[in-house]
This record gives C-alpha cells, sequence and structure tokens, in this order.
C-alpha cells in the first residue's frame, strides 16, 4: 500500500509539473504570437509607407497624413516590440537594430516629405509657367528654346540620367536668355537639383521587412513557436501517460482494497466463528471436550470451504489421535504428515505440510507463497515443548479456488493454538488432579507412619519386657528343659518384633531434620567402618570417593542411615555374597543458584529389582524379603526428601541395582564459607519442658516430640520443673504443662518463672479460655494428637520474644 | 497662313507636353478630398482626466515659481497662444519662437516650430522644464500637487493614485487632445456643403492649390505633418532659419503675428511673404485678398466661440 501511496504521490507531482510547464508553454505562445502579431503590424506599417511615398512621389497622394499616420503605427509597433523582446538578447539587439534602420528611414522619409513638397510646387508651377509662356509667345525661336526647354525636363523626369540631367541644364541655359521666362528657368532649375536629390531619398529608405535584422527576429520567433509546439506535443504526451499511469494505479487500488475487504470479512467470520468455538470450548466439562472440539472442526470446515477438518496429536511413543476419528483418509494423511520431519528452520515448530491425494508431501512455493494446485492435504504442523506434535489437516479434496498461504496459514495457526490451548487446559487440570491425590496419600502415609512410631514406642518396651522375661526364663531352666525350644522361639520373634519396631521408629524418626555441615566424606569413611564390621563376611565394600573434602547442610545420623540402609539392603540382595561399591561424585553441572549437587551411589551385584516392584520399592511396608520390615527404603526415601535430595534406582534383574542419591551441596569445594543456618531449620528443634504428674502423659508427649524431631525433658512435679528452670533458664525454648495434681503455688511459680511459651495439657475441654490462661501460648488436648501438638508448638514458637 | 499653323501645332505639342510632364509630377486638378480632410470630433475621453488637465494647464504650482501656467502663453480663452511676436514670461529669457496655438496641436505630426517632440507629453514635460518657459523641477511639481488634499483627491479620482509624473502628463496630454476647433465653413466645404464658401473665398482656395501652397498645408490640419525649408527662393522672415515645421493654418486668422520671429504682422503679409519666399512667385493683390478671404473659412470654433480674429 505504501508503494501505492508512493506511486500515486509521484504521478500526482508528475501532473502538477506537467501543467504547470503547459502553462509556462502556454504562456510563451501567447508572447511569441504578441511578437508576431507586432511584426506584422510593422510590415503592414512599413509598406502602406513605401506605397504612399510612391502615391505621393507620382502625385497620387496630395497629402502626408497618410504618411505620418503610417509612421505613427509603425513606431509604435516597433516600441510594443522594443518591450515584447525585452529579456531575450538575440531579438533585443536584432530589434535594436531594425529600431535604427527604421530611424534612419523616417529621417529619409521627412527630408523626401520636405523635397517632394518643394517639387510638387515647383512642378506645377513650372506646368502652369510653360504653358503660359507657350500658349503667349509669338517668336519662332524662342518657341523652339521653350519646346526644347519643356522636352528635356519630360526626358529628365522620365530617365533621370547624367546625359538628360545635362540636355535639361543646356535647355535651361539656352532659357535663361529670355526674359520673360526668369521664374520658368528659377522653378525648373530647382526641379533640376530636386529630382536626384528626390530619387536619393527614395531609394534610401527601403522597406524594412525586407531587411535581414526583421527577418531574422520572425525567423526567430517562428523557430520558437515550433520549438514550443514540439513541447506542446510532448507534454500532451505525458499528460497521456501519466493519465494512464493514474487510471492504472487506481484500479490497482481498487483491486488491493477488494481484497483487504474479502480477507477481512473472512477474518470477521473467522473471528465471530472461533469465539463461540472457544466459549463452547471453555465450558466444556472433561466429558464434553471431544464433543465441542468436533463442533469446531465442523465450523472451521465451513469457515474454510473444505471437505473436512481434523486435529491430531501423538506424541514421540503413543498412538495416533484423531478428532473426529471417523476418516481413514485423513487418517492415513495425518499419518503421513507426522511421518515428515520438518527440515526448514528449526527454531519454527510452526510448519505448514501439504500433502498430494497420494500422500507425497509438497511444499507451498517459496516466492509466491501459493500451493501448488494439485495439493489435497493441507495440514498445519506444531509441536510443543513436551514432544507432542499437534496437526490441523484440512481436505480440500473438490475445491476449486486455492488457498492463499499469507491470508489463511494464521488463522489456521491461531485455530490450531486455540484447539490445543484446549485440549492443554484440560490435560492440566487432570494432571493437578492426580498431583492432588498423590499429596492425599502422602499425607496419609505420613500420619501412618507417625502414629506407628508411636505405638512402636510402647510397643518396643512390651516387647523388651517380654524379652528380659524370657531371658531370664531360659536362664533358669536347665539346658535340656523341653520349655527352652518355645522360648528360645520367643526369644527370636521378640528379637524380629524389636527389629521390626526399630525400623518403625526408623522411619518415623526420619522426619527429623536437625540441620548441619557435614563433611560427607568423612561420613562415608566413619560409615564404611562400621559396615566392614557388621557385613557379612561374603561381601566386599569398596569406597570409590573424591580427594576434595564434600561438605553438604544435613543431619549426619540422617545420611548415615541412609549409607547404612543401602548397603544393608544391597548386602541381602547379594544374598551376602559379592561386592558393594559406594562412591561419591559432585556434579559439573551448577545449578542457576550457585549450588552444585553431589550424587551417591551404591552399586551392588544382587538379583536386581523387577520392573513392577520398582514402582513400589519405596512404600513403608512394602518388601520382598521373608522377613524384611518393608521401611529400609521408605526411610531413605523420606530422609532424602528431607534433605530436598533425589533418588533413583537403575536395576537389571539378575545383574544388580544402584541406588542414586543426589542431593544438593550448599557450598562448593575450596569455598569454604558456609551458607548460614536458615530460621525453620532452627524452628524445627526445640528442647520442651514437659510436666505431668501422669507419667503416661509425659511418655506419649515425649515420643510424639521426639517424632517430631523435638528434644524432650519430663519433670513429673511443678516444683521440680520450676527448680530445672530456675537452674536454665535457656535451657528450654516451650513449656508443655499438665496442671492435673499439681498443687496450685508451684503452678502459677513454675507459669510466672517462665521465659519462653507455656502449653498448658488438658482434658477437659471446657476449662479452655479461663481468665487465669491468660499468660499461655496455646492449649494441647490429652490424649495428644502429632499434628496438634506441632501445629501449637509451631505458633507458640512464632508468638514467643526473640 | 503655314507659319501660323506651325505655331498653333508647335503650340500644341508643347502644352500637350506641358501636360504630359505636369501629369508626371503632380495631377492637373486636385479634387477637395485628395489634400484635405475635415476635422475628426474630439475623442471621448476620460472626463475626469480632461477636467484634471484642464486645471492644471491653468495651474502656475506647475512653474518653478509658481507665477506662470501653461495658460500663460496658451490661452485657451482666445487663440490657444498669445498675440505677441514672441513671449517674454516675468523673470525669464524672451522665447526664441513665436508661440504656436495650442489648438488642434494634437493633431500634428511634431511639435513646436522645430519639430522636436513627437507627444503632448513629451512636450509637455520639456516645457516644466525648459527654464525660458516653466522653469520648473518636476518632482518638486509633484510634491506640490501631492502636498494638496484637492489635489491628490482629483489625481485619485482620475488615475486611482496620487500624483506622479506619468499621470501628471497624462492629464495636461488629455486636455490638449480635447482642444480641437471644429465646425470651421471650410470642414463643413470639405463634407459636401457647397454653400459654405462663398465665390471669392472659392477662388481663394483655387489659387491656395494653383499657387502651391496647398504642396505644404495640406491634411486635416492644412500643414503640420511635414519639415519644409524656410526661404527656399528667398528669406521668408526677419529671421532665417533652416527647416522648420510646417505650421498648421486652422484658425490662423486668429493667430496673428505669424511666421517663427512673429514677423509677419497680418495675414495678407505672411501670404505675401510666403509666396515669394516658398514659392517664388510675386502674388497679385488680388490673389492674396482671395487667398486671405478662403484662409479665414479654416477659423473653427471653441466652446461656441468662432475663431477669426475679428477679421470679414
Amino acid at each position: 500500500m505504501r508503494m501505492v501511496a508512493i506511486l500515486g504521490f509521484g504521478a500526482l507531482s508528475g501532473l502538477v509539473a506537467v501543467v504547470m510547464e503547459g502553462r509556462a508553454i502556454d504562456r510563451a505562445v501567447h508572447q511569441h504570437e504578441a511578437v508576431l502579431v507586432t511584426l506584422q503590424d510593422f510590415r503592414v506599417a512599413d509598406s502602406e509607407m513605401n506605397r504612399d511615398v510612391l502615391r505621393a512621389r507620382t502625385g497620387r497622394l496630395h497629402h502626408y497624413d497618410a504618411l505620418v499616420e503610417a509612421d505613427r503605427r509603425a513606431q509604435a509597433a516597433l516600441s510594443r516590440l522594443l518591450v515584447q523582446v525585452a529579456g531575450d538578447a538575440v531579438l533585443e539587439r536584432e530589434a535594436e537594430r531594425v529600431h535604427g534602420q527604421y530611424s534612419r528611414k523616417t529621417r529619409h522619409l521627412e527630408r523626401f516629405k520636405t523635397l517632394n513638397a518643394l517639387l510638387t510646387n515647383s512642378s506645377m508651377y513650372f506646368l502652369r509657367e510653360s504653358d503660359l509662356q507657350i500658349r503667349r509667345q509669338r517668336d519662332p525661336d524662342t518657341l523652339r528654346v521653350l519646346g526644347f526647354l519643356t522636352h528635356t525636363l519630360q526626358r529628365l523626369v522620365r530617365e533621370p540620367g547624367s546625359e538628360t540631367t545635362r540636355a535639361a541644364r543646356e535647355a535651361l541655359a539656352r532659357t535663361a536668355a529670355i526674359p520673360s521666362a526668369d521664374s520658368l528657368v528659377r522653378h525648373g532649375a530647382l526641379l533640376l537639383t530636386l529630382l536626384p536629390d528626390i530619387e536619393a531619398e527614395m531609394s534610401a529608405m527601403p522597406a524594412i521587412a525586407d531587411m535581414p535584422s526583421f527577418v531574422a527576429i520572425g525567423a526567430r520567433v517562428a523557430e520558437r513557436q515550433r520549438e514550443l509546439q514540439r513541447r506542446s506535443h510532448l507534454m500532451r504526451m505525458k499528460m497521456l501517460a501519466i493519465g494512464t499511469a493514474m487510471a492504472a494505479l487506481s484500479l490497482l487500488v481498487g483491486w488491493r482494497l477488494h481484497l483487504r475487504v474479502r480477507a477481512s470479512r473472512r477474518r470477521a467470520t473467522y473471528d465471530e466463528m472461533m469465539l463461540s468455538a472457544s466459549q463452547a470450548l471453555a465450558s466444556a466439562s472433561r466429558e464434553q471436550v471431544d464433543c465441542a472440539i468436533n463442533a469446531a472442526l465442523g465450523a472451521l470446515r465451513d469457515w474454510a470451504g473444505v471437505r473436512a477438518a481434523a486435529l491430531a496429536t501423538r506424541s514421540h511413543t503413543g498412538p495416533l489421535r484423531l478428532w473426529p476419528d471417523v476418516d481413514a483418509d485423513m487418517h492415513s494423511a495425518a499419518e503421513a504428515s507426522l511421518a515428515e520431519r520438518p527440515t526448514a528452520d528449526k527454531r519454527v515448530s510452526r510448519t505448514c505440510l501439504l500433502l498430494s491425494d497420494t500422500g507425497t508431501v509438497l511444499m507451498p512455493d517459496a516466492r509466491t507463497a501459493r500451493y501448488p494446485p494439485s495439493a489435497r492435504w493441507l495440514c498445519v504442523r506444531r509441536e510443543d515443548g513436551r514432544g507432542r506434535t499437534w496437526l490441523l489437516c484440512l481436505d480440500r479434496a473438490d475445491m476449486k479456488h486455492a488457498l492463499y498461504c499469507a491470508v489463511d496459514l494464521p488463522l489456521l495457526e491461531s485455530a490450531l493454538d486455540i484447539l490445543t490451548g484446549v485440549l492443554e487446559k484440560h490435560r492440566l487440570e487432570g494432571e493437578s488432579k492426580r498431583l492432588e491425590e498423590q499429596l492425599l496419600e502422602a499425607r496419609r502415609l505420613e500420619a501412618i507412619g507417625t502414629m506407628a512410631s508411636g505405638i512402636s514406642h510402647n510397643f518396643n518396651n512390651i516387647v523388651g519386657a517380654i524379652r528380659g522375661n524370657a531371658e531370664s526364663a531360659l536362664e533358669q531352666l536347665p539346658a535340656i528343659a523341653s520349655a527352652r525350644e518355645p522360648l528360645t522361639r520367643i526369644l527370636r520373634s521378640t528379637e524380629r518384633a524389636h527389629d521390626l519396631v526399630e525400623g518403625i521408629l526408623d522411619y518415623g524418626r526420619a522426619q527429623r531434620r536437625v540441620m548441619e555441615r557435614v563433611d560427607l566424606d568423612e561420613l562415608i569413611n566413619e560409615t564404611a567402618a562400621l559396615l566392614t564390621a557388621s557385613l557379612p563376611t561374603g561381601v566386599t565394600l569398596q569406597v570409590a570417593r573424591p580427594h576434595a573434602p564434600v561438605t553438604i547442610w544435613g543431619n549426619p545420623a540422617q545420611l548415615q542411615q541412609i549409607i547404612m540402609n543401602l548397603c544393608t539392603n544391597g548386602a541381602r540382595a547379594m544374598n551376602m555374597q559379592g561386592t558393594l561399591r559406594v562412591s561419591l561424585a559432585e556434579d559439573a553441572a551448577t545449578g542457576h543458584d550457585g549450588t552444585c549437587s553431589i550424587t551417591l551411589r551404591v552399586d551392588d551385584s544382587g538379583i536386581g529389582i523387577s520392573p513392577d516392584d520398582r514402582e513400589r520399592i519405596f512404600e513403608p511396608f512394602y518388601t520382598t524379603e521373608r522377613d524384611g520390615t518393608g521401611l529400609g527404603l521408605a526411610t531413605v526415601k523420606q530422609i532424602v526428601s528431607n534433605h530436598r535430595g533425589c533418588i533413583h534406582v537403575e536395576s537389571t534383574p539378575g545383574r544388580g541395582t544402584s541406588f542414586l542419591v543426589t542431593l544438593p551441596s550448599r557450598s562448593r569445594p575450596g569455598a569454604g564459607a558456609v551458607a548460614p543456618r536458615k530460621a525453620d531449620d532452627a524452628v524445627d528443634h526445640m528442647s520442651v519442658m514437659l510436666v505431668s504428674a501422669d507419667m503416661a502423659v509425659v511418655e506419649r508427649l515425649e515420643d510424639i516430640l521426639a517424632a517430631l524431631g523435638h528434644e524432650p525433658v519430663g519433670y513429673a512435679t511443678a516444683h521440680s520443673a520450676y527448680a530445672a528452670l530456675r537452674a536454665q533458664p535457656l535451657r528450654f525454648d516451650c513449656v508443655v504443662l499438665d496442671q492435673e495434681g499439681m498443687a496450685a503455688d508451684d503452678v502459677r511459680k513454675l507459669r510466672e518463672a517462665a521465659a519462653v511459651p507455656v502449653l498448658i495439657a488438658t482434658r477437659r475441654w471446657r476449662s479452655l479460655g479461663r481468665s487465669d490462661d491468660r499468660d499461655v501460648s496455646g492449649f494441647v488436648r490429652i490424649p495428644t494428637e502429632p499434628a496438634a501438638l506441632a501445629d501449637a508448638l509451631q505458633r507458640a514458637r512464632a508468638t514467643a520474644p526473640t | 497662313m503655314a507659319r501660323r499653323a506651325w505655331r498653333l501645332s508647335v503650340q500644341g505639342l508643347l502644352a500637350s507636353l506641358a501636360c504630359l510632364l505636369a501629369g508626371g509630377l503632380v495631377a492637373a486638378t486636385i479634387s477637395r478630398e485628395d489634400a484635405f480632410r475635415p476635422l475628426p470630433p474630439a475623442p471621448a475621453l476620460n472626463p475626469s482626466r480632461v477636467s484634471l488637465g484642464r486645471d492644471l494647464f491653468h495651474d502656475t504650482r506647475l512653474s518653478g515659481d509658481g507665477t506662470v501656467s501653461c495658460a500663460s502663453c496658451h490661452n485657451v480663452a482666445d487663440n490657444g497662444a498669445s498675440h505677441r511676436m514672441r513671449d517674454q514670461l516675468r523673470g525669464r529669457a524672451q522665447a526664441t519662437f513665436n508661440t504656436p496655438t495650442v489648438f488642434n496641436a494634437a493633431l500634428n505630426f511634431r511639435l513646436n516650430w522645430q519639430g522636436g517632440f513627437r507627444t503632448l507629453e513629451e512636450h509637455a514635460l520639456a516645457s516644466l522644464r525648459n527654464p525660458a518657459v516653466m522653469r520648473a523641477d518636476p518632482d518638486a511639481v509633484l510634491a506640490r500637487l501631492r502636498a494638496h488634499a484637492a489635489t491628490r483627491t482629483a489625481f485619485r479620482r482620475a488615475y486611482g493614485r496620487d500624483p506622479d509624473e506619468a499621470s501628471l502628463l497624462d492629464a495636461l496630454a488629455s486636455y490638449q487632445r480635447t482642444l480641437l476647433t471644429t465646425d470651421s465653413r471650410f470642414d463643413r466645404w470639405l463634407q459636401g456643403d457647397d454653400s459654405a464658401l462663398d465665390a471669392r473665398e472659392l477662388r481663394g482656395y483655387r489659387s491656395f492649390v494653383a499657387v502651391g501652397c496647398v504642396s505644404c498645408h495640406q491634411g486635416v490640419n492644412v500643414g503640420g505633418n511635414l519639415f519644409q525649408r524656410s526661404g527656399v527662393f528667398e528669406p521668408a522672415a526677419e529671421r532665417a532659419m533652416g527647416r522648420l515645421r510646417v505650421p498648421s493654418l486652422r484658425n490662423v486668422a486668429a493667430t496673428a503675428p505669424y511666421f517663427h520671429d512673429g514677423s509677419a504682422a497680418t495675414l495678407p503679409e505672411a501670404v505675401d511673404a510666403m509666396a515669394r519666399a516658398q514659392l517664388g512667385t510675386a502674388l497679385k493683390a488680388r490673389d492674396i485678398e482671395e487667398i486671405t478671404a478662403f484662409l479665414h473659412t479654416l477659423s473653427g470654433r471653441r466652446d461656441g466661440r468662432l475663431l477669426d480674429g475679428g477679421m470679414p
């Protein structure tokens, strides 16, 4: 359009220039015409003057007004000419020359008039006098002389020349002797002098129009006029050309406008169609999505005027999905398009594919951006970032007109975007739902774990009592007593029970997060020493570790437990025979936040894990071993999660298994600096004073607090607790107080002395919120829920003075 | 007898020769339309310009000393000239020539005795500057005119602008172009009124033509359209001059004294002197008297007043 505007402007300026030129030419033509008219006027006046001179000379003109008038007109024409040619040096010079010539001519004219008047007068006198004399004269000699005089003067008039002049002079001399002819002689003598003079004056008055200067002016102006005519002709040609160009331009503009209007109409229809389709898609439920997409594709098909429109998608491995899934031809075309890898610019994931009826991929013409007319399938292709390819396929069978890539392709791409966007939205909704479910499951497991750990604590005491009693019973029995056998089995069962309970406790303890700086290298060394002692003799332990110290932020006991558990697992998987490899590697890649990660790897050469088991091995209580607790790997996973790491399994059944634990490293080796302890790390660990007359309550709370990662210290009386507080005011971070059965005075003193938050544990909810409880930081109910206690501690800590 | 017959035949031959000669030089007879034309009517010019020109013609502010105007020498209330031989204005040298009349001056092909000016404008400007005439600086004159509100108004009405040289000269010329003296008896006769001239005047006209006066005094202005030698056969006036513009003979009866130096006091004197000096002939008293009578018929009318100098 800009090109058209430039061309239009150019044509317009050309037109203006030509019109200006035309006006200039007209002006010049007009000027030249005026000059020609002036020249003609002058020529007429000049020739009239010459004619009247002759008439005056021959006695056919008896006054000089005609000559004066001709002179006046010639003078006026000359003055006009001088003005009209002003500015043209050549013409001015010639005009000046003509003016000079004419001025000389007028001087001769005036002399002619003077002489002619005298001549007329004298000849009239001579005529009258000679006639008179001849009539009166009686003397033949005198008559002869007079006759001779008349004759010679007549000859002189007819043939002026030296011979006739001489004859006239002789006749005059002879007549002079006649006294009566005195005045005749005087006038005759005058005539004799006047005649040659007047002839000279007349010959000095040429026709100015025949003079070269005058002719030159006329020729020059005529030449100019011809030149102007040529220019005028050229100008008309230019105007014709410009007019044609402008007509062509307006046709072009009209055509472009027509195209634009058509395109914007098409665009408006498209917008309307896509808007309603988008609304339908957005409001569709998960079940209705397919239906809505089919409807949108139908609308798109009608808009594009094609036989069918379809949406297809496929991930790297999955099968092809097609909406609407009815057209076998479309299916094969989509397959063919997906099989074609775009070879053009790799950065552009969108591309437009064109397939012939037989499924051959054609490419649109790069220059005209038009599709070959033989193309049947038009597929707009798009790859999202997750390895999924989307296709919008149009079946152009029986279509007469060609699709214009530039116009329609962006619209088709946007339609594809809208459709994939809807599907993506629904996919994300599904994903989020699944994650939510997973989160719920994880919480459930955590609750189970916490509870199990609480139970185990008590259960361990019971098992310990059974075991102790069984051992003492076994010691007291004679070596051959038949009761020894069942007692030994009891003892073995209690050992297993103890192991199970320990496992559960470990899993529960895995949630503790008392973090400090740990040199992993050193830790592995220590653990290796422990393992070497505890592992069966058939198992060899190889440790590969970097020479530089590797420091991470974590709990050393938990980290050690990771290694222990993995190695114990590995040893079992190898059936207590083989080589275990423990290696530590620092990953080369450094995270964007300046951290790098450390991978702890434990390889065994055991039986491996089947793919089905691999999914579940980290679930608590899932075990493949007859006497396994199913908590070892669950604990490892919990610890790794606590350390914000992750764990992977690589396993080949029959060959062995590798566990890879990746942990974030807080400082790179050699950097020396240790990141400051984060506030939430500090918050997590508290020393809690437990005060209750009921020992069951104390134990229960101790278990829960230990499971939450805190340090519980129990007191049976308020007095002893008060004494402990007085002795070590900064020992505790929080007090949990069960006032039941306590002396009121001691309780008051304790509460006054406590500079830390006090939580009241109570069995009676109705007593909560009493006025004397204003200084407490919160309440927990007996029996206590671990989550409620954790929550209460968290809030108490948050309100505590720092 | 034979001698007489021969003489007659020779006379006839010579007469026919003379006729032939005359035919070769001039036509044998000159009809009234050949040599003269009646005076045209006064041109219809812009009346405000003519009126302004008349005022300026009588305006002494046009002279350097504010004492004289054009009308000081050209008395349009009288004969368009003065009756003095040569005018002498106050504080100025005596004029070189007798003042020609301004009447019908617009029809002369040149102005003044020596014919030095082609147009009335040229002549007006020269007269303004002439120390013996107006003795003025045109710019100073214009400044004086511009200083006067009424004059400025008149110029604006006539020319749409304040006084300048062109408008001043044009106003004067416009006025002079209207100074024609129409309705002379000669003009009426030229236009076909045979009773306009009586027998004596007609005889005078014929003598005027036959003697040769018509050679120079012809045309619409009866002269005024060529130069002629002054004193072809003998001196015409007291002061000899080489070549002079032939003066017009219209209103000649009213414009005595005559000749460039005013040396001829009366018309018969002037006719006699002209015939001797220019034509080389001595006119008879009767011819002079008849020609003088004819010349009186050239007197036209100005504002209804016949300009014939009070002579019959």
